[in-house]
């Protein structure tokens, strides 16, 4: 062997190739380092920075932007069911997208409905305001409202996005399955979902996608509100979003592994031949079904309702919380019973666990166990009631700013006070009789999620845009947006209470024009429903545009200079303590030491309109009392 | 973890939960569902379609040493009396009759002639191409139209809707993909085409209307009849030979014969049924 020669290089000795290897090394980290200095910050490959990223801001975009692309499928599916309820049997042409097997000649046929109808729920909740509440509003907002510089788990984080967006791009998939995809509805109670055709499998791989998403997310949001927290920030310093959002993720973590048990469970009856949820001397159009037997349909029933009423305030939480903020920031004054908001927040997430079986008054549980949960049920109303109030009541002499976010926020108030209360006469066992599974209940939980949470989203949206972009939505369009949308809103939903009261069942594909008892007020309302939908689609027009111009603006660099980081003169860290938008890491240039309460806007005797929760208190002027003056001074002195 | 480790898993993960979607497409095979093979192709229109004569087989290339099977198909004793159908549930459907219809299990005539009897040689060999032409069933006053009848293997069968009221074809082949979908709109007609054979009839149903069924078997071959109401049937240009002929009903159940036929020979072949 010949004999290798070494090379001296600074103090070292090493082999030629060695040095070959180092100085190869050396080349690209200078690289890395000059195009480091181009950016501003830490040099990422264009992956990293925009698909696999670790950044809590980026993935909450990522989140943000998937969700409102979900949002307006599912309600571009509601549109083409509107279309259907409204003029049944009619052709329209929008409908031939569907496809002949769907829609032949423009005609949606009722197995096609049921598909619209079971891919609109799941889409809304799972693929649409969950990850828009929790996945954008909570990731991009949390750190920086608790002055972390990133989440606690940031590959969690980034996994969580992964998960999700697989899992919807599987959902979505499934349109395509043989057989069409999943028309169980969206809770897929078996033994129909179990003998379905395939798209409901796609939809249950999907769900495992989606519930693995909420876990990882929730985890990650836990740890972080609890150890990430800036130093001075007690729990009841949080604004009440934190609070929201720390709720919502013990919902997420302990209600959610149920439903993936139940998923496997349901896919390991369709596609392994297991019989956890048929039952036995199962008999399908006539035909005796060849199964094990000896499951339970009603089981699938308590572990997705264990799921899905916990679920409910996942949906409403983050849209409180958001609320919340808003309110303070544009009444200038703090939130009216901030602690007992805390408190009912944390009952209510405590109660939510037993409620479930009000979901199943008529399947013959027995009237104890109703008795018990309609008595659960009641309870819970109680903390809604409470952060529902103190929202009106911190409106009480306020100095009220009447913009977009705000508009929204405003709405949410009488909105979800509609939802809520026209819930109670579901939660007695008495009347849910009557009502069970008509459009009451269609009307009721759209009150709800819709002119609620998603109008709560609006708000957000408009409130916190200018944060992640630096620059505002146009006043005007959100305004055109907000009313057009709220006039429509309510054409769509509140005739549905007429509609259920009349008996009219929920999921009909004709909206009971072929049922007597609901055929007059079918025709009476469901075409001006129809046309309210329209409507509602036509009014997110300038929203989308909105939304979109400016994102692309801010993305090429066009900020709003005048706005400056705290256009709305807030208190809270995420506008007060960082730039709009925030460091790209780190968010602080220096982590802040929090000394205040979270909306001490007009505090009497400050000269300050408002005081940000990091600004330092100060001494209180001596008065001298009780000491004598020169003491006094020296002290001041001192 | 390093990045490329993540994305491997997550492709890993894809991977088989796409393997677990594939199996699970064999396994709901029986379920209501269309396979690749199967085209749907519906129309909503009022416009007349095409119709071909109840039970009638398509033509074959004739031999000129065709022969003819003819036979009468009776009910042996006092048939049973078939009761009013409740249509009440459906005022439409209950519009569309003046006096009840009856169950179409057994319809036999005064003398026990025995209507809706599939008759149908089971073991000829041979390549037998499908005719273009549709096989049409027909819904109507909430009936079925005809009770029974058979389509060759990929000639296409339409299935209309002549009711101003919702019916769903809920097709149950044991060899075929099931079908099962609605026609909410007069008019509108299904076509689908089955491409395996199924010689016993399977039971086409609505789910909305309990009481109408009706039997369509898949044949390889033209050489089948469906009795008339007079129980007669008619099974022409059969090559000359010696083959099994059965008759089933969709009550009685079936009956086997062999029969032996010649050149041009026209051959006379009956069935009782036993209630």
């Amino acid at each position: 062997m010949a004999l290798r020669r070494q090379i001296r290089v600074g103090s070292q000795w090493m082999y030629a190739d060695e040095a070959h290897k180092a100085l190869r090394e050396a080349l690209r980290v200078m690289e890395d380092e000059k195009l480091a200095d181009a950016h501003g910050g830490h040099h990422l490959p264009w992956i990293r920075r925009y698909v696999f990223s670790t950044d809590h801001k980026w993935i909450g975009i990522q989140y943000g932007v998937t969700a409102l692309l979900f949002l307006l499928l599912g309600f571009c599916l509601m549109i083409l069911m509107r279309l259907q309820l409204g003029w049944p049997g009619q052709a329209f042409s929008i409908m031939k997208v569907l496809g002949e097997s769907r829609a032949p000649g423009g005609v949606l046929l009722p197995e096609a409905y049921n598909q619209l109808g079971a891919m609109h729920g799941t889409i809304m909740i799972f693929l649409g305001i969950v990850p828009l509440a929790v996945g954008a509003f909570g990731n991009y907002l949390v750190p920086l409202q608790i002055g972390a510089p990133d989440m606690a788990f940031p590959k969690l984080n980034m996994a969580s996005y992964w998960c999700y967006f697989p899992g919807g791009l599987l959902m979505l998939a499934s349109f395509t399955a043989p057989g069409g995809t999943a028309q169980s509805g969206w809770t897929s109670y078996p033994p129909l979902s179990v003998i379905a055709s395939q798209g409901q499998t796609w939809w249950l791989v999907g769900m495992v996608f989606l519930i693995t998403s909420s876990l990882l997310g929730s985890v990650n949001f836990i740890v972080t509100i609890i150890q990430l927290r800036a130093k001075g920030l007690s729990y009841m310093r949080f604004p009440f979003f934190v609070h929201a959002q720390f709720v919502t993720s013990f919902l997420l973590l302990l209600a959610f592994p149920p439903l993936e048990a139940a998923a496997v469970l349901q896919l390991m009856d369709r596609v392994a031949g297991t019989s956890f949820f048929l039952p036995s001397g199962l008999v399908v159009s006539g035909q005796a079904l060849a199964n094990a037997g000896g499951g339970n349909p009603l089981l699938w029933q308590h572990l997705f309702w264990f799921l899905a009423h916990p679920e409910v305030y996942v949906l409403i939480l983050p849209a409180m919380g958001i609320v919340a903020e808003i309110i303070a920031n544009n009444t200038r004054k703090p939130l009216w019973g901030y602690k007992s908001m805390v408190f009912a927040t944390i009952f209510l997430g405590f109660m939510s666990f037993v409620v479930w079986a009000h979901h199943m008054f008529l399947t013959g549980m027995g009237t104890t166990i109703s008795a018990f949960f309609q008595t659960t049920t009641m309870i819970i109303s109680i903390p809604s009631v409470i952060i529902l109030s103190s929202l009106f009541i911190s409106l009480w002499g306020g100095a009220i700013r009447f913009n977009t976010p705000m508009m929204f926020a405003l709405a949410f108030l009488p909105m979800f006070g509609i939802g809520g209360l026209t819930g109670l006469p579901l939660g007695l066992a008495a009347t849910d009789i009557h009502l069970h599974d008509t459009y009451y209940v269609i009307g009721h939980f759209h009150y709800v999620v819709a002119p609620g949470t998603i109008f709560a989203m609006f708000a957000g949206i408009y409130y916190w845009f200018p944060k992640a972009t630096g620059r505002k939505l146009n006043e005007f369009w959100g305004k055109v947006h907000f009313w057009i949308s709220f006039v429509c809103i309510n054409g769509i939903f509140f005739p549905m209470f007429a509609q259920g009261l009349a008996g009219v069942s929920r999921r009909l594909y004709d909206g009971g024009m072929q049922y007597a008892h609901a055929k007059q007020i079918a025709s009476q309302t469901n075409p001006f429903m129809s046309i309210c939908a329209i409507g509602l689609l036509a009014a997110q027009v300038p929203f989308i545009f909105n939304f979109f111009y400016n994102a692309i603006a801010a993305a090429a660099g066009r900020r709003d200079e005048g706005l400056g980081s705290n256009p709305w003169h807030a208190t809270t860290l995420e506008w007060a303590a960082t730039t709009s938008p925030p460091l790209a890491h780190g968010n602080f240039e220096v982590l802040p030491v929090v000394y205040r309460g979270p909306y001490e806007y007009s505090v009497p005797g400050e000269t300050a309109e408002f005081i940000p929760q990091h600004t330092p208190v100060t001494e209180p002027a001596l008065r001298g009392g009780g000491l004598l003056p020169a003491t006094a001074v020296a002290m001041r002195e001192n | 973890m390093t990045m490329k480790k993540f994305v491997s898993l997550m492709f890993a993960i894809t991977l088989v939960l796409s393997i677990a979607c594939g199996k699970g497409k064999e396994a709901s095979k029986e379920d209501e569902g269309e396979d690749d093979e199967q085209t749907t192709t519906t129309v909503a229109s009022t416009a007349a379609t095409t119709t071909a004569a109840a039970a009638a087989p398509a033509a074959a290339a004739v031999s000129a040493d065709a022969a003819t099977l003819t036979g009468l198909v009776k009910f042996e004793g006092a048939a049973p009396k078939m009761g009013a159908i409740q249509m009440s549930a459906d005022p439409y459907c209950q519009s569309q009759h003046s006096t009840p219809a009856t169950d179409e299990d057994v319809v036999a005539g005064p003398g026990g002639e025995l209507a809706n009897v599939f008759v149908y040689i089971k073991d000829i060999k041979g390549n037998f191409p499908a005719p273009s032409t549709p096989v049409v069933i027909d819904q109507k006053g909430c009936q079925y139209h005809p009770h029974v009848n058979a389509v060759m293997v990929g000639q296409p069968l339409q299935i209309k809707n002549d009711d101003a009221t919702l019916h769903n074809v809920h097709a149950m082949p044991v060899a075929n993909s099931q079908f099962n979908e609605g026609q909410p709109v007069q008019g509108m007609v299904s076509t689908k085409h089955l491409d395996k054979p199924e010689m016993t009839p399977f039971k086409i149903k609505c789910d909305v209307h309990g009481w109408m069924k009706s039997y369509m078997a898949v044949m390889p071959h033209p050489f089948y009849s469906v009795s008339q109401a007079n129980g007669t049937f008619t099974i022409s240009n059969l090559p000359p030979g010696q083959y099994t002929v059965v008759a089933w009903h969709e009550k009685y159940g079936q009956q086997e014969q062999q029969v032996t036929v010649g050149a041009k020979e026209s051959k006379a072949l009956n069935f009782t049924f036993k209630g």
